[in-house]
């Protein structure tokens, strides 16, 4: 099994809050991680992840690729492979839900258009999600709209899932439920909570957190560098 | 103090230039991103350039149209004023000169500013305030392919088209404004209109139109897109992208009468 993401001494560009250090860690395919950090982290984290942010100092190696290191256009391709929630939600507020989760789909260059509106549909449903995806973001509750925010990730099937908070103001039971579909619908994927979470954990094959002490595996399956 | 004051002008003059290459650049980056536009989702692209046709141009009708009126009537009668002076004979290329060729270009293209152009800054802005601009870029959907070139293009096609109404409205309207008020023959009107209206003066309005709608929407959706990090930032970009439209619809007016009639 090769690494899904591996970061070898990371630090991200400042303002990010306090990084405890230089960040060591590999996820292998097909593990399905929980890490937890401080509240500050987990953004910059799943965003060197994604390549949205370039590390100062350490290498991003995520799928193979440095994300850092792709131009315009190789970045849109790799980008197109994951399934990334990150917090604010960013569901574009003048689409209705349903459009939310269509627009990339078709823009990834994934599906047609009556292809997108299906499988938007069976994610919605799947999400449990279907009576609300007429309706534009600033119309629905906060959980619809985090819920919302996940589909919109997995509606695609990605490589790999970047998950912010995912279950944040989620009940347990919506939450099970959701996560439960990500697990079905992506092979690997990195959670970062600001705090632990028992349920999120149940799911995890490996769970870490990591603070000023370092990082720290609760539960592991796979090697941490 | 003289090396201070030098040392803070040379800063500020190349922090200006970068933003001039970089806004450059930004133009060659939206070319690219129209050219690769995905064949999926063109019917997506067209609705959003048809809704920016729709904000931009249909509804700004009303608001231009009273603009147009009231313009018609002052230079009109003022043209018509000159009557005394013998200048009746070149009152219709006086009004092709001053309404069809400078003033109808630019005062549609201000109204844009003011209405379409302050929007879109503002949007963009909020759109990456609101973190929805760095969700798309983290799904792959170039944000450039989904919110500029449809703006840019759908203000194109807006400003150009709006530019001709407006001087159609000022031309017709103002004149028979004009008659009612029994300053003007109708007929001596329009057949020295019809004498001094040339078939290009069309094609430059839209040719001069279209390139104020697509950098008016260029200039405004690069402010908002870079300048949205924070609540504070959305007004400062839109008065970024106003003023750089501005400017920009000026210089190009003066260049088109530069080159085209001196």
């Amino acid at each position: 099994m090769s690494a899904a993401i591996r970061l070898e001494g990371v630090v991200p560009p400042p303002p990010c809050g306090d990084w405890p250090g230089p960040l060591d860690l590999e996820i292998t395919e097909g593990v399905f991680c929980v890490i937890c950090t401080p509240a500050a982290l987990t953004g910059p984290l799943l965003r060197l992840c994604a390549g949205l942010l370039e590390p100062t100092q350490g290498r991003v190696h995520v799928l193979g690729v440095e994300p850092a290191r792709l131009d315009r256009r190789e970045a849109q391709q790799f980008r197109r492979n994951l399934g990334v929630a990150l917090q604010p939600g960013g569901l574009i507020s003048n689409l209705t839900i349903r459009m939310n989760v269509i627009v990339p789909l078709l823009y990834s260059g994934a599906a047609d258009l009556d292809t997108a509106s299906r499988r938007a549909d069976e994610t919605l449903a799947a999400a449990g999600l279907a009576s609300w995806a007429n309706f534009r973001p600033a119309d629905v509750p906060p959980d619809v709209r985090r819920e919302a925010v996940v589909a919109r990730a997995i509606a695609r099937d990605p490589e790999l899932l970047l998950l912010e908070d995912p279950v944040a103001s989620l009940r347990t039971s919506q939450a099970a439920w959701l996560i439960d579909l990500c697990r079905q619908k992506a092979r690997t994927a990195l959670i970062a909570l600001p705090e632990p979470n028992g349920l999120l954990a149940q799911f995890a094959d490996m769970s870490a957190s990591w603070d000023e002490q370092g990082l720290q595996v609760t539960s592991h399956e796979v090697g941490i560098v | 103090m003289l090396v201070r004051t030098l040392e803070s002008l040379g800063r500020g003059t190349r922090t200006r230039g970068y933003r001039y290459i970089d806004r450059i650049r930004y133009v060659g980056a939206i070319l690219r991103s129209a050219l690769h536009y995905p064949a999926t989702t063109r019917p997506l692209g067209l609705r959003v350039i048809l809704n920016q046709i729709r904000f931009t141009a249909v509804q700004a009708l009303p608001f231009l149209s009273t603009i147009a009126l009231v313009i018609g009537v002052t230079v009109i009668v003022q043209a018509v004023a000159q009557r005394m002076f013998g200048l009746s004979d070149i009152l219709g290329r006086i009004l092709v000169t001053v309404v069809v060729r400078e003033l109808g270009p630019l005062l549609t293209a201000i109204i844009v500013i003011g209405r379409s152009g302050t929007a879109i800054a503002a949007e963009l802005a909020t759109d990456g305030v609101l973190g929805e601009t760095e969700a798309m870029e983290s799904m792959g959907v170039d944000p450039l392919q989904y919110l500029v070139a449809p703006r840019v293009i759908g203000g194109a096609i807006s400003v150009a088209l709006l530019t001709i109404y407006f001087d159609t409205i000022t031309l017709v309207g103002g004149s028979l404004f004009a008659w009612m008020l029994g300053e003007v023959s109708l007929n001596e009107y329009f057949s020295s209109l019809r004498l001094a209206l040339q078939p290009s003066d069309l094609w430059i309005t839209l040719i001069k139109g279209g390139l104020f709608g697509a950098g008016i929407a260029t200039l405004c959706s690069y402010e908002g897109l870079i300048g949205g990090k924070k609540p504070t930032d959305i007004p400062q970009c839109v008065t970024r992208g106003v003023v750089a439209s501005i400017l920009f619809v000026f210089l190009v007016s003066t260049i088109f009468s530069l080159v085209l009639y001196a």
